[in-house]
């Protein structure tokens, strides 16, 4: 078996007296897709948040490639290879569909795909001219994966990508990043939608409160009695 | 002598043309803070001091160096930048790691304000400080038959292309699009690689000088300048940003502009409220559209 690309070990993550992550430890390599279930408030994006860079681990390292990388500024990290989509997508609105992308492409070290490319996998083709704030709310997500796919990341974290679009969007989605996957990527895919899940991933890390309470095939995780009693309430789960 | 109805055409037509030139003025004069609060989200309130320091500037390299005010608008350039960049990493990155960013920023530039009127009052003595008229083209601009002062086209022949070059920076280079990246998110900027606290920094220095750059056409738009100057040009440049929409560079354009007009116009018909005319426009965008002229509301998805 390879190299774990990314490997997260018992990070916690502490806001004054309040835990939101609490020893998480997990690793992920090239062309596996992992999901990242839980209830609202459980840490998943604290997790990526942190990943990032965007706030420092209080305990734990994180390593990528080797390279402990926790505490390093959120740009280097995305330019090293590890990159996000966002919860809410926000992408750069006065600026064009090709200004979002190229932002990225010219952070980019070494090759990778070229604009067309990306526009074409992430169904963007025909609106590199339009305003970002001018596209609906599908086509302002698939933008944000496209801006985060630009810096040819090896692991690719996709944050409730699948939140307020339609089934046939979120089949799109689903498609693009089985594609990604194939590629080489390794994807973290956090996500609320167990159908959509279910396309992408096999294995999961569920948290709760901070806390992983499951970590498997996905399968396994819907039949899990504290998997259970955390999304359905104690009752279902006894 | 013209009858009452072609008085009042005449001064509508004054109200108008001289509020545009004091408002591309204000613009300008305001453009900085407005970039400071878009990129890092906070409210330099010792903006207006930068402004009295630039007219403090120009008198100074004026009467020690004889340099001509309008070279003088392009030599505090760079000097505010490079202390823009100091005060920036000495201060701001204190700043970020505090779970309150806003309000901390608020009493902290509220003491920067403070300090710097209070080392240019202890350094250069709390008179007011003026340049001869005739360091500048000085003879009134006749349009449409009536006499505007020479100052207010000075000012505003010379904010203009600044600020032309400063929205070139801001949409034709690839610095200014990182900073309009920056503007709208931080974080996501950060996602694309950009190196958020450089941009922020460039930025600050940015705004910095063009508030200085501004000071220096201030000392003749406003009669002089003085230390204690600052807090009353800060109320006026955040009553523009914010009418116009706080953040967006076009806003603050069109606020200036309308900001002139509504003063050039009180001044005809009502001279005495004059004064309150910032007040008024913060008082009515907040009542009647809080995002601000060209503020969208707010949709995420």
């Amino acid at each position: 078996m390879s190299e774990a690309e990314l490997v997260v070990d018992g990070v916690s993550k502490y806001f004054g007296g309040f835990c939101a992550l609490d020893a998480v430890s997990f690793e992920i390599r090239r062309g596996e897709a992992l999901g990242l279930v839980g209830p609202n408030g459980s840490g998943k994006t604290t997790l990526l948040n942190v990943i990032c860079g965007l706030y420092p681990p209080t305990k734990g390292q994180i390593f990528f490639r080797g390279f402990r990388i926790d505490g390093h500024k959120p740009h280097l990290i995305a330019r090293a290879g590890i990159n996000r989509t966002f919860q809410l997508a926000k992408p750069f609105k006065s600026l064009t569909v090709r200004e979002n992308i190229d932002l990225a492409l010219s952070h980019r070290k070494g090759d990778g795909a070229s604009l067309d490319e990306i526009l074409n996998l992430t169904n963007l083709t025909g609106m590199v001219g339009l305003e970002a704030g001018n596209l609906n709310a599908g086509q302002q997500k698939r933008l944000d994966l496209a801006r985060a796919i630009s810096l040819e990341p090896s692991v690719l974290f996709i944050d409730e990508l699948g939140a307020g679009l339609n089934p046939v969007e979120l089949n799109e989605l689903a498609e693009i990043l089985r594609k990604m996957q194939y590629g080489g990527r390794a994807i973290v895919v956090v996500e609320h939608l167990m159908g959509f899940l279910e396309k992408v991933v096999d294995h999961v890390l569920v948290l709760n409160a901070g806390r992983e309470i499951f970590r498997g095939e996905l399968r396994n995780a819907l039949n899990d009695q504290d998997v259970k009693r955390v999304f359905l309430g104690d009752s279902i789960g006894h | 002598m013209p009858n009452e109805g072609k008085l009042a055409y005449l001064l509508f037509e004054y109200s108008i043309i001289a509020g545009v030139l004091l408002g591309i003025f204000y613009a300008f004069l305001s453009m900085g803070l407005n970039l400071i609060f878009g990129v890092q989200k906070i409210i330099n309130l010792a903006h207006g001091d930068m402004v009295m320091l630039g007219g403090f500037g120009a008198w100074e390299l004026y009467y020690t160096y004889h340099v001509n005010p309008i070279l003088a608008v392009v030599i505090v350039i760079p000097f505010t930048v490079a202390l823009g960049l100091a005060l920036y990493y000495l201060l701001i990155p204190r700043l970020s790691g505090a779970t309150d960013m806003e309000t901390l920023s608020l009493v902290l530039f509220f003491g920067v304000s403070q300090v710097i009127e209070a080392l240019t009052t202890l350094g250069l003595g709390n008179n007011e400080r003026n340049l001869p008229i005739n360091s500048i083209p000085s003879h009134p601009i006749h349009v449409l038959g009536q006499a505007f002062a020479a100052e207010a086209w000075v000012a505003a022949g010379v904010s203009l292309p600044l600020l032309a070059l400063f929205f070139f920076y801001l949409y034709g280079t690839p610095l200014g699009r990182q900073t309009r990246a920056v503007m709208a998110d931080s974080n996501e900027a950060a996602a694309v690689g950009i190196d958020s606290g450089r941009v922020s920094a460039i930025s600050f220095g940015i705004g910095l000088a063009l508030a200085t750059s501004s000071g220096v056409m201030a000392i003749f738009v406003l009669g002089g300048v003085n230390p204690s100057e600052g807090p009353g040009l800060t109320i006026i440049a955040f009553a523009i940003v914010v009418f116009g929409s706080l953040g967006n560079p076009f806003g603050t354009l069109l606020g200036g502009v309308l900001f002139g007009i509504a003063y050039e116009a009180a001044q005809v018909y009502a001279t005495s409220w004059s004064d309150l005319v910032p007040l008024v426009l913060v008082l009515g965008v907040i009542l009647l559209k809080p995002q601000g002229l060209l503020g969208k509301r707010t949709r995420v998805v």
